[in-house]
């Protein structure tokens, strides 16, 4: 059972949560004024990285928090987990 | 049949006699008996056919890695298929079966395939059934049915099993000499532990053993051990547990057999428990599986491994021969030899494989006990067809590539082996660890960690007693400590030392043929592949064991590989002329030995399968006889039928009633979302398609809401219920989604926006009163605020006091006739459904469910999202337009002008009616502008909504149809599922009302 | 206005058919099941850095808001954290205009009250086995050494989402659960329950 440490409740199951895509992707302020390719780019594409991903995760079961999360994508460990509009803490939970 | 238990010794109840039956045989064993050591007892040799040649087979060992006696236990719905009859405690009236062989283990029909074992070689399957392909079907029931893997029980299994979440600091997976060890030192610092255990009885090895720790008899200091641990409150100890995954995060799951051992589980025993354990330190204590060795014919029934033979004699009772010949390569099968000879059996023979032999402890042993030792020499084939009744000896240079000439037969009906040792790495491997080659004993064991365990004893490649004892020790305070808590000194075990030779690997034993020529040397009985088979792989060009694994199936059964693997390797490393190290192992994954589906299922079965919701009025429906459809997780009315009536009739007398007078439905399912904030306007307006900020308090309006993509999400009614308050409907199956979808845009993307969301679909209910009547019904109910139009216009909310109750009131619709909707809290709804229901008989109130809902929105043309959308239309494709606000910018915005949602071939929203006036076409049925054209022809829609509307008179259908919107007035044609087609026109979506007077009323 | 009014709590006709399951009729069951489905229930939103906002709830419940997470305060009504900005206010009892009153309290404030009481019921847990009832549909560690008087968690058990307060000392526990997921929850603890014996009041 891989363990998911939400920056508000601690470590909880990872049944506890819904994933949701990687993270950092800004809603750009004007779309009116984008052309499709950069519209699309927006809309579409996202990275695939082997190793670490920062994303975006949901304590759908506990305090309904977003939060941002770091993990690498093949070992699937969680490296560190933090609040949104935070800083990542520099150093990590756990190595990946 | 003669009896092979000895008169004394062993852990076996000799008080309590067990009948069981095996394959119709009626036999008797002690409680304490495993299945196999009662069938040896009655000296069954044969219990099963081996996979492919259908040879005869015996017990091979007394545990896990057994790769013939596998059984068919209990009979009837609670018979479970495949357990290994070494592992499977015996009980009173125990019905077992060998699941391979037909008609009888003793005769089986198959066993010609025997006579042909050179045509059946490696891939033989593969080459010969791929043509014709389409025969593969009738080849595949002939090899399945001739193959035999048990049989699943007809019915529901009758047992009970469960689920179990369990939290330690220190998990010890095995409970030999170094799994008490370290359970006993981390329980001594007040450490939380979990100990498991697959037997029934901790002690592992000592059980079997006759040895002394701090020069008392071991079982002395296993009692002493045993009693201090289930004294203690802070260890959980659990026999009978099998932990077979390593998971993520230090999460291992077991199985604990909890009636199993009884055959019909007591009372509300539950049969299994599967432990999902949490530890943050894990000790891997498994012990290890000895070696076959592979000999000519050295799968006979007969032939079993040293170890297992002192497991029976010294734990069971049991004396599984007469006369023994051991083989081995390694001193540690020296003691097995010695505990059959002290038990009353005759032993020929000690055949070393080694030059030296065997070292200075292990000798005298056996010298002492009259046992001859013949050091370097072979057994290299045995005599004998269900049972050894002579081994071919030989003298042996040490040199594998030699065929050997000249053979003595030694007469026995026994062959004990020891090819040496393997740890038991699974766990270890599951947990991401990796295995490295041990050099001096000659096996893989555990490297590297990637998680929080620790492998000790002989799972770790330690071999000694003491090592086991001392490294299990210190395993234990070193997890404890790990988990913050203080350790004393280490504690230090007097074990009796052996001096011995090392072990000399022998992967394969030298015949009197070539390895590809000789008889059959298996490496894998359950699968019967050979030697040869693996040499004839590599001759095919198959260089990686994982490759070699599924050609010739090598470690494919349900020992998955326990016993053969390690000789299959060192098979391959030979051939391929490399070192083993370099060959590796085939993956390691859970399950360690099999789980049954129950225990995997535990509790979710049945009702409980997955939760399901009710509406506060459910009771009601449910007395009305109303059937129920499942929406998400609710359950919802159908139809009310009246006396005979059949779902048609219903619906059309739901309808009508709806349309002409007054009809009631339970809308409590809506998700319902409360809005408050200061921003709620600003969120809203960005989330909504439509003007938000122009709704006056008080007021309602449809919504819809897009995903970036531009398509349609999910649509509600809102209302305005204050400057900054707002109320939000989603569809049913919406509501979580919906409010998630919210939540991330507001703490992620825009989180200076003051907004506070609720969910109250469980708070509100909601009673949708319906048709002309519908203002006079909640008058005589009697209600505080005018319902009048004027007062109380269309689309409009207000706050009132019906018939008493507090409620929220509004004017919507969604059958397009005059309507109020209720909002009552849940815990007073059902009270205001019977009030209105016992009001409205003037009226012939009429109770109608999701199928008349359905009919009355679309002969409005309402959309029911994900229904008649399905995650790829636009609003535009809905001609939607009027909602879509060009005063501001909301999401999904921008993708409305993408090039591929403004071409005008898009699939759009439409009504279409029967050219023949009475057929009613399927949901989902394919639209197609000429049906003549040649297959696959091109279609250009589908029928999304179908139904036969009573107001109208005629059938009525909603579907997307490739530029719809400018074919109003053509015809297309459906072309239903039977072949038949239907002339369709394709009209105005709004079939009913067209000028939405009704509902203004 | 609606202290008389006729009120159905949703296991009503979950109470009428069960019986105590898994023990002798004599013996007193392991688990003790008691639904209290006439609770008040606030949710209450605010910034708990908001003076004006903590000040003007601890005025009216008589006791601050958590602002520990996972943890509850109780007096004369149970708060339970939910989230950094969220909060479930339980009252024992039903008390006309008591939440009119509370909303007025927190106008003058960017703090919202939503009244959810209908929403809700507690299933009121206690016995020996109960711990052991929970751990089998719950992932969390429940144990002293984790979870004590005054510690509340929003988790799931079995497969719905639910809050467990710890609210008395001993093997007593409350779980507060959604109204539409109360009867799967109480079927699944009658199940669940029978190997340890359970009875249902």
């Amino acid at each position: 059972m891989l363990l998911i440490k939400c920056p508000w409740c601690g470590n909880r199951a990872e049944s506890e949560f819904n994933y949701g895509g990687e993270a950092g992707i800004a809603r750009p302020a004007n779309p009116d004024t984008l052309t499709d390719a950069e519209w699309a780019d927006y809309l579409f594409m996202r990275k695939n990285p082997k190793g670490l991903h920062q994303e975006q995760w949901n304590h759908a079961q506990g305090c309904r928090r977003w939060f941002n999360a770091e993990r690498d994508t093949v070992t699937y460990r969680f490296t560190r987990t933090w609040r949104i509009g935070e800083a990542p803490s520099s150093t990590r939970d756990v190595d990946s | 049949m003669t009896s092979r238990r000895l008169e004394s010794g062993g852990f076996v109840d000799r008080g309590k006699v067990f009948e069981f039956k095996f394959d119709g045989r009626t036999l008797k064993g002690f409680a304490g008996d495993t299945l196999a050591s009662a069938l040896l007892a009655n000296d069954v040799a044969v219990v099963s056919r081996s996979f492919k040649y259908h040879r005869p087979r015996g017990i091979v060992s007394a545990g896990a890695d057994e790769p013939n006696a596998i059984m068919q236990i209990g009979k009837d719905d609670a018979t479970l298929p495949n357990l290994r009859a070494t592992q499977t405690e015996l009980y009173n009236n125990m019905v077992a079966r060998s699941t391979k062989g037909w008609p009888s283990v003793n005769f089986d029909v198959s066993a010609i395939n025997a006579l042909f074992g050179r045509v059946f070689s490696a891939g033989f399957y593969y080459k010969t059934f791929m043509r014709p392909k389409r025969l593969w079907r009738c080849y595949e029931r002939f090899i399945r049915s001739s193959a035999g893997w048990g049989s699943a029980p007809a019915g529901n299994d009758p047992d009970e099993y469960a689920h179990r979440n369990a939290h330690c600091d220190v998990l010890v997976v095995g409970a030999g000499p170094s799994g008490l060890a370290a359970a006993v030192a981390a329980s001594r610092t007040g450490a939380r532990v979990i100990l498991v255990d697959e037997q029934n009885e901790f002690g592992g090895s000592l059980l079997s053993e006759d040895t002394t720790i701090d020069s008392v008899p071991a079982m002395q200091w296993l009692e002493k051990t045993v009693a201090e641990l289930s004294n203690c409150e802070t260890v959980q100890c659990l026999t009978r547990t099998t932990a077979f995954g390593y998971y993520d995060d230090n999460f291992v799951a077991a199985v604990e057999r909890c009636a199993d051992h009884l055959g019909k589980p007591p009372g509300q025993t539950v049969r299994e428990r599967l432990w999902r354990i949490c530890a943050r330190e894990v000790v891997l204590a498994q012990g290890a599986f000895e070696r076959p060795l592979a000999f000519c014919n050295n799968d006979r029934p007969g032939v079993m491994m040293a170890s297992a033979v002192q497991t029976y004699v010294n734990r069971y009772a049991v004396l599984p021969g007469e006369r023994a010949v051991l083989f081995t390569n390694n001193d540690s099968a020296y003691f097995a030899a010695v505990a059959f000879k002290k038990a009353g059996g005759l032993l020929a023979a000690i055949i070393d494989s080694r030059q030296s032999g065997a070292g200075v402890t292990a000798v005298t042993n056996a010298v002492d006990h009259g046992i001859p030792i013949m050091n370097g020499h072979l057994v290299t084939d045995v005599v004998g067809k269900k049972r050894v009744r002579k081994a071919q000896v030989a003298q042996w240079s040490g040199d594998t590539s030699q065929t050997i000439k000249n053979t003595v037969s030694i007469e026995c009906d026994l062959l004990m082996m020891s090819g040496g040792w393997s740890p038991a790495v699974h766990l270890h491997s599951q947990a991401g660890g990796k295995n490295i080659w041990d050099e001096t004993h000659h096996c893989f064991v555990p490297g590297e960690t990637l998680q929080q365990n620790r492998s000790v004893g002989a799972g770790a490649g330690q071999w000694s007693l003491m090592e086991c004892l001392q490294r299990g020790g210190d395993a234990g305070r070193t997890t404890a400590e790990a988990c913050g808590f203080v350790v004393q000194a280490g504690q230090t075990y007097e074990t009796p030392q052996d001096q011995e030779n090392p072990i000399e690997p022998l992967w394969r034993v030298p015949a009197s043929r070539s390895p590809d020529r000789c008889a059959k040397q298996f490496l894998d009985f359950q699968n019967d592949t050979s030697v040869a088979d693996v040499r004839l792989a590599v001759r095919e060009g198959y260089r990686s064991i994982e490759h070699v694994k599924r050609y010739t199936a090598l470690g494919f059964g349900t020992d998955q590989g326990k016993l053969g693997n390690i000789n299959g390797m060192g098979v391959l490393a030979e051939a391929l002329e490399v070192p083993i190290a370099q060959v590796g192992t085939t993956t390691f994954r859970p399950a360690y030995t099999p789980v049954t589906f129950g225990a995997g299922a535990g509790e979710d079965i049945g009702e409980i399968y997955d939760p399901v919701r009710k509406t506060a009025m459910h009771e009601w429906h449910e007395m009305q006889g109303a059937p129920m459809e499942v929406v998400g997780q609710w359950l919802r009315p159908w139809y009310f039928p009246q006396y005979g009536e059949d779902i048609h009739a219903a619906v059309a007398r739901e309808c009508m009633a709806a349309r002409n007078s007054l009809a009631i439905m339970d809308a409590s399912t809506l998700g319902k979302i409360d809005v408050q904030g200061r921003d709620s306007v600003a969120l809203l307006e960005r989330i909504y398609t439509h003007d938000v900020g122009r709704m006056a308090v008080g007021r309602c309006a449809y919504g819809i809401m897009l995903g970036e993509d531009g398509l349609l999400m999910d649509d509600g009614v809102m209302a305005r219920l204050g400057e900054q308050r707002f109320y939000l409907t989603t569809t049913t199956g919406g509501a979580a989604a919906v409010l998630t979808w919210l939540e991330r845009w507001l703490q992620t993307e825009w989180p200076e926006l003051d907004v506070h969301l609720t969910s109250t679909t469980d708070h509100w209910s909601t009673i949708a009163v319906v048709g002309p009547k519908s203002r006079e019904l909640l008058q005589k109910v009697g209600c505080n605020v005018s319902l009048q139009r004027e007062n109380f216009p269309f689309m409009t909310v207000k706050d009132a006091e019906l018939g008493g109750f507090p409620v929220q009131l509004f004017r919507v619709s969604f059958s397009g006739e005059l309507a109020f909707e209720v909002n009552i809290g849940s815990n007073y709804a059902m009270a205001m459904w019977e009030l209105l229901i016992d009001a409205g008989q003037e009226f012939q109130i009429t109770p109608y469910g999701t199928e008349t809902l359905h009919v009355l929105r679309a002969e409005k043309g309402f959309v029911i999202v994900g229904q008649d959308t399905d995650g790829s239309v636009s609003p535009v494709d809905l001609k939607m337009n009027w909602l879509l606000s060009k005063n501001k910018d909301y999401l999904g915005k921008r993708s409305l002008q993408r090039a591929d949602l403004v071409r005008t071939d898009r699939k759009q929203f439409v009504g279409f009616v029967p050219v023949d006036g009475k057929t009613v076409v399927a949901e989902g049925t394919q639209l197609v502008n000429d049906p003549l054209l040649p297959v696959p022809t091109p279609m250009c829609g589908h029928i999304t909504s179908s139904y036969a509307s009573a107001c109208l008179g005629h059938p009525i259908a909603l579907g997307l149809l490739q530029s719809g919107h400018a074919r109003i007035g053509e015809q297309v044609v459906a072309a239903q599922s039977d072949g038949t087609y239907v002339d369709m026109q394709v009209v105005s979506p709004v079939f009913y009302d067209p000028k939405s007077e009704r509902q203004n009323v | 206005m609606s202290d008389s009014l006729k009120r159905h709590h949703c296991l009503e006709p979950f109470s009428e058919d069960s019986a105590t399951i898994g023990s002798s009729a004599s013996a007193e069951p392991a688990i003790r099941v008691t639904f209290d489905g006439h609770r008040e229930f606030y949710n209450l939103r605010g910034d708990p850095a908001d003076a004006a906002f903590t000040d003007a709830v601890k005025s009216f419940t008589g006791q601050s808001i958590p602002d520990k997470a996972n943890t509850l305060s109780y007096r004369e009504c149970t708060t339970c954290w939910l989230g950094p900005d969220e909060w479930l206010v339980v009252y024992p009892s039903f008390e006309a205009g008591r939440f009119e009153k509370f909303s007025t309290e927190l106008d003058s404030t960017d703090a919202t009250a939503v009244d959810v009481s209908h929403g809700y019921i507690v299933l009121c847990l206690s016995g020996d086995s109960a711990l052991d009832l929970l751990a089998k549909g719950c992932t969390l560690d429940l144990h002293l050494s984790s979870f004590n008087v005054g510690d509340c968690v929003q988790t799931g058990i079995a497969r719905t989402a639910a809050i467990i307060a710890n609210i008395a000392e001993g093997d007593h526990y409350e779980v507060i659960v959604r109204r539409t997921f109360a009867e799967y929850l109480a079927i699944w603890m009658r199940h669940a329950g029978a190997e340890f014996g359970i009875g249902f009041d």
